[in-house]
């Protein structure tokens, strides 16, 4: 990798400020990501600014929600009561992500901030939009893990945090962090489906700027599912998941929120099996009908055609889960 | 020696010392193996002259009736150098002042270089040489291929330096795939044809055993390119003094590396020492020094210092071998009740840029008495195939074993019952017959269901059966055991350990041979400096090297005898050592003990070199593996729950490091089947996941239980295990697939994608 | 007939091939077997080396292998 700069910062301002000195300079968080980008020249800061020591690593309850420190590990998160008990999805992201190492270093901040898995992006031969290029090489190519939804381009990755999934679900903020002050930012509205002029970056943060804290409302009274279809048990990423949150009235489901993760260049919105949800009642015909809605509008590329069934597969189990109904 | 044959192809072949019918219990040979004439009819042994017979010392020291250590479960001796780090592989070899190299490689599957410019390289800090490997106007054949080299102080900056080399390539059409290559219209990209038919073959009479017929199946088989994805990645360490080089290298061959580097380098070979004390996996692509431990130690020499060149996991994907691929459109056929009439097959694959497949042994094991074959070798712009773990072996089986399971269907006849009636004809090394029903009770074979899981619900399970067959068996090593005076015992031989745990057999068989516990005596092997042996490849190193030290010990044994038999009164031929004394045959309390032996030496050392015997050894041996199997048919994943091996390989001489060659080769297997895949953009030819992250394999919780039946035939002597259990498993699996969900599961690896496509397909109208 | 069952032979025959010519049977301890067959299914891997580069491309830049690895070819040692 390129020779480069360590800065240590005891403190939010000290951070910021760092990232604003000369030079392009970037958070590392545990380092799961970036350090392999560096590695293998696809990322070459010349500087890197900690944000372990800087940055919030609790867990805090905040008006019936809970405040997560964005440099919170991913293992403590997963292991969290508080966070099992309000926010089960979470809970269920995080442990499956990929290995038990990874989840010992990597932080929530890392999580969501870390860049795509595509295997174009990924490679120094290919030089593709994302790396500054002007083509996206998996429409013609290899694109049996990209997106199968949001696919206008440029770009056809799929976002590949899992976190960012049920934190949108859940209705998260982020709070943002810049030498210039602070602001939060929706999930919903962080991160970005790719544009020409946006390319470069998967979400609306600035490069001086640090994501410090996911803020979570009080879930309220739910159901909760979540579902990933995984080929390997461990290391591995997964094909598509789907997480799933009911509120009822009585037998019925009052209001539904189910969000996508790795069929899209953003967590994905399913709209429409929130539709087929609301008004229904808790069996597996619902689940099933879910999922068929969720896929509806699917368009995948040449080689990724099977996703749809996965997806729909994740949607449906993940809203039996929710139900308590057994999935396989 | 390389094994040049001294006739023409035309003539017979090289008179065999060892002889197939030689072997301890004279084990006839495997019939029906590949391209064996039909019906597993024995080889005449044309031309071949008989076995030479066993020397008296091979006749006194066969493998003993009642062994101490032989088959038992002895662990590693190295195991805990190995676990506390003290063992030193390739990498962790430090000289002084040593640097570090580093290859600069294509990053275009095909081009012509048209400038080479390393002046900014050399001019970057703690650069101490760098060179052209390959000159301007040469062409690069595919994403790594070597182009030029650097050596520098640092690991990190010899990195940066190679950044500094500056390549400017004319890009030239390419192949990422056999289609390509195959295409009528592509350009020809490699001298004399990017294809190359192999010749032709035909047995019987093909169409009338197609009238003979019932039931015919025409379909098509493919299996995968994978690479070897050895834990420790190919490296050197070289150190010249003068004109001599002394080379620590990553290799299964000592012996092969010393003649790779001295004629790679062009220097005597008399002047290479290469050493291998622990190696991490090589699976056949380590046969070789390769280019890598060549330009190693040219940039040594160079820069008068010692160099380590280690390759790094993309490297190692790209350009240090791989598996073929192996496709074929079939027919065949089978009679109403169940017997195998007609295969027609057309074959073809890619072992990379201008490399084929080798021999595909299709139809695999099964007789089939009409055989019609054409084979295409194709060539793409890929890294070049190195051979790995049972070459051929695996596609072979796959494309047979699967097609076996569709034409049983076919006859409604149970696969194992199918399989038994179509088996070749029993014997020790090939017994089929005794392992399919033996393996099947056990399974819990009585539980298959018919093709298709019933049970309701997204989980199917299904049972899948394969076999196969394997060569091993050796010859000509030699070895070198000194006794001390003080009780010590050396045995030196120039074999490896490349991770199979043959420095511990080398000691077991010295140990039960000289009647010593293991930890009395020292195993020193892996140098040039010691016996000659051969490569670690083919399953040959225990049947070569066991014989050898068995015999040697044996000889340094006889010497003692005639030292120590004056002093207990009696004639050195009624002794024997057993149990850390030697002592009269008949009479235990007649003798001292070992320590009190040696001392009759007073200044002398007994130094001894024997070497491989016939009489000890023997070639060919034969398994069955089944599996069970949950497929997801709603996702296309497929678990594998359980896993059956049956397996002999003759004598087993540790049975512990024995396992472990099973363990490795099913779990590899399994990888075959399910996760390995080398995937070449099909665009622009590059390799799209050249790592560890998205190229996958089984990690610990993939892996179920394994069960492993060792079938024990020491009366056959060694025959080696390191290929045979890798060749089955991934038919296995696919027809415990097809067996789950009825859908025909033809080509691998079984990714979700597949498993779902190959569902459609079925609802669609089926595939059967 | 023995040439016929086989599509290919890793025979490699002093006087006709390359001297320099590889594969792994050539590095492997084991007698050949006296029938072609046989010993051609074990060690046909198939993958051919130059020893003089230690890859599978001869010093002219052309692949190795027994059919072009003979007389003629302005890189072979017989
Ligand atoms: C085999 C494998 C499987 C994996 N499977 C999964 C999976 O299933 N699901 C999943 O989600 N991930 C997966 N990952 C990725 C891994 O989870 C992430 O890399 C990890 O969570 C990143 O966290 P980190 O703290 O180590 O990030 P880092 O590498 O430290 O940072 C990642 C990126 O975020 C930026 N960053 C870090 N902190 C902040 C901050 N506070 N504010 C703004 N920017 C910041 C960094 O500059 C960097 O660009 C897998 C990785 C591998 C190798
Ligand atoms: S490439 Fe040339 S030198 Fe090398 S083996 Fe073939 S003919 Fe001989």
């Amino acid at each position: 990798m390129k020779a480069f700069a360590y800065v240590n910062p005891a403190n939010e301002k000290e951070a910021v400020a760092a990232l604003r000195d000369a030079g392009v300079a970037m958070p590392i968080g545990g380092g799961q990501d970036i350090l392999a980008r560096m590695k293998d020249y696809i990322t070459a800061p010349d500087r890197l600014v900690n944000i372990k020591n800087a940055l919030d690593a609790t867990i805090t309850p905040v008006a019936g929600g809970l405040r997560i420190g964005a440099a919170v590990k991913i293992v403590d998160l997963a292991e969290n009561a508080q966070v099992s008990r309000l926010y089960p999805n979470i809970s269920a992201a995080a442990i499956e992500v990929g290995t038990p190492q990874i989840r010992n270093q990597g932080t929530v901040g890392g999580n969501i901030n870390q860049r795509p898995r595509c295997w174009y992006f990924k490679n120094e031969e290919f030089l593709c939009y994302k790396k500054g290029g002007n083509r996206c090489f998996a429409p013609a190519g290899e694109n049996q893990y990209h997106a199968i939804f949001g696919n206008d381009g440029p770009s056809h990755i799929v976002h590949p945090s899992s976190l960012a999934v049920p934190f949108l679900a859940y209705g998260a903020k982020f709070r943002v962090v810049s030498a210039s002050g602070e602001r939060e930012v929706a999930a919903a509205n962080f991160f970005t489906l790719p544009t020409l002029q946006n390319v470069l970056k998967e979400n609306v943060l600035a490069d001086d700027e640090l994501l410090t804290h996911v803020i979570l409302p009080a879930p309220g009274t739910a159901r909760h599912g979540h579902y990933e279809v995984r080929y390997k048990e461990s290391h591995d990423w997964p094909l598509a998941f789907a997480t799933v949150i009911l509120k009822m009235s009585g037998q019925t489901i009052s209001s539904a929120s189910v969000v996508l993760g790795a069929v899209a260049p953003i967590p994905w919105r399913s709209e429409e099996a929130e539709r087929a949800l609301v008004g229904k009642t808790l069996s597996e015909a619902t689940a099933a009908a879910a999922g068929e809605a969720a896929v509806r509008g699917a368009a995948p590329l040449s080689r990724n055609g099977y996703k749809v069934q996965v997806t729909k597969t994740a949607v449906k189990r993940a809203v039996m889960r929710a139900a308590g109904l057994r999935t396989v | 020696m390389p094994n040049f044959d001294q006739q023409p192809p035309a003539g017979g072949g090289a008179p065999t010392p060892q002889g197939r019918g030689g072997a301890p219990g004279g084990a006839p040979p495997a019939g029906g193996r590949g391209a064996a004439p039909a019906g597993g009819a024995a080889p005449q042994g044309r031309g071949a002259a008989p076995p030479a017979p066993p020397s008296a010392l091979a006749l006194k020291y066969p493998w003993p009736a009642k062994p101490v250590l032989l088959g038992t479960r002895v662990k590693r001796i190295d195991g805990p150098d190995k676990v506390t780090g003290r063992a030193k592989y390739t990498h962790d070899i430090n000289r002084p002042g040593m640097l570090y190299g580093r290859i600069i490689r294509s990053p275009l599957p095909h081009a012509r270089i048209v400038s080479i410019d390393l002046s900014a390289a050399l001019k970057a800090p703690g650069v101490k040489a760098a060179y052209n490997v390959k000159e301007p106007g040469a062409q690069v054949m595919y994403q790594g291929d070597t182009v030029a080299a650097v050596a520098a102080d640092t690991e990190e900056r010899t990195k940066d330096a190679a950044r500094l080399v500056k390549v400017e390539y004319e890009a030239l059409p390419h192949f990422a795939n056999e289609e390509q290559a195959m295409d009528p219209d592509a350009p020809v990209v490699f001298m004399g044809g990017n294809t190359r038919p192999g010749t032709a073959q035909d047995v019987g009479d093909i169409e009338a055993g197609f009238k003979q017929s019932a039931h015919i199946i025409e379909a098509t088989y493919y299996t995968h390119v994978i690479t070897h994805v050895c834990l420790e990645s190919h490296s050197i360490v070289a150190e010249w003094e003068g004109d001599k080089l002394t080379a620590w290298c990553s290799t299964q061959g000592v012996f092969p590396s010393q003649q790779g580097l001295a004629m790679g380098l062009g220097i005597p070979a008399a002047n290479v020492r290469v050493i291998t004390q622990y190696m991490g996996g090589g699976f056949g692509s380590k046969l070789q020094a390769g280019a890598e431990a060549v330009i190693g130690a040219k940039l040594s020499q160079m820069a008068k210092l010692p160099v380590k060149l280690t390759l790094d996991r993309k490297e190692e994907h790209l350009d240090t071998g791989n598996r073929p691929s192996a496709g074929a459109k079939v027919k065949a056929g089978v009679t109403a009740d169940g017997t195998l009439t007609s295969y027609q097959a057309d074959s073809w694959g890619t072992g990379g840029a201008g490399q084929g497949v080798g021999n595909l042994p299709i139809p695999y094991i099964y007789t089939f008495p009409n055989r019609k074959r054409t084979h295409k070798d194709v060539y793409i712009n890929s890294g070049t195939q190195r051979p790995m773990r049972a070459p051929g072996h695996p596609q072979a089986c796959f494309l047979t074993e699967v097609l076996m399971d569709e034409l049983a269907d076919r006859v409604k006849m149970d696969p194992v019952e199918f399989r038994i009636k179509n088996a070749p004809v029993q014997v020790p090394s090939a017994m089929y017959r005794t392992y399919l029903p033996e393996g099947a009770k056990l399974f819990g074979w009585d539980k298959r269901h018919a093709t298709g899981d019933p049970t309701p619900g997204p989980i199917k399970t299904g049972f899948g059966v394969s076999v196969h067959t394997w060569g091993g068996g050796g010859s000509g090593t030699q070895a070198h055991c000194d006794i001390m005076a003080d009780g010590t015992v050396v045995m030196k031989c120039g074999t490896q350990d490349i991770g199979t745990g043959t420095r511990t057999i080398v000691a077991l068989v010295t140990a039960e041979t000289l009647g010593l516990p293991i930890t009395a005596v020292r195993a020193e092997i892996g140098d040039t400096n010691y016996p000659r042996s051969g490569g670690s490849g083919g399953s040959t190193t225990a049947p070569s090297a066991m014989p050898a030290i068995r015999l040697t010990a044996a000889k340094a044994l006889e010497a003692l005898f005639v030292k120590v038999a004056p002093t207990l009164g009696v004639s050195a031929d009624t002794l024997v050592a057993t149990n850390g004394r030697i002592h009269v045959k008949d009479d235990p309390t007649k003798g001292v003990t070992w320590k009190d032996a040696c001392k009759t030496l007073g200044a002398d050392t007994i130094s001894v070199d024997h070497m491989w015997e016939a009489g000890l050894s023997s070639v060919n041996s034969s398994g069955a593996q089944f599996t069970e199997v949950a497929v997801d048919i709603e996702t296309g994943i497929v678990k594998v729950k359980r896993i059956l091996a049956i397996q002999d390989c003759g004598l087993v001489v540790d049975r512990l490091t024995c396992e472990s060659q099973i363990y490795g080769g099913v779990i590899s297997s399994m990888n075959f089947a399910l996760y390995e895949d080398r995937i070449l953009d099909r665009v622009t030819g590059q390799m799209v996941n050249p790592n560890m992250e998205m190229y996958l394999l089984a990690g610990m919780s993939d892996i179920p239980k394994i069960d492993i039946i060792l079938k024990d035939m020491p009366e056959r002597g060694v025959v080696g295990v390191g290929e045979p259990p890798t060749v089955s498993l991934s038919a296995a699996i696919a027809n415990a697939v097809r067996n789950a969900t009825g859908a025909a599961i033809r080509s691998l690896p079984l990714h979700p994608h597949k498993i779902l496509a190959a569902i459609e397909q079925q609802k669609a109208g089926g595939t059967l | 007939m023995e040439t016929e069952e086989n599509l290919r032979s890793t025979r490699i025959v002093f006087g006709v091939h390359c001297l320099k010519i590889r594969h792994k049977g050539m590095y492997v301890s084991y007698e050949p077997d006296p029938d072609p067959a046989v010993y051609n299914e074990l060690f046909d891997s198939g993958s051919y080396w130059c020893a003089q580069t230690q890859t599978s491309f001869g010093p002219d830049g052309q692949p190795v292998r027994p059919d072009i690895c003979q007389g003629g070819r302005t890189c072979c040692a017989l």
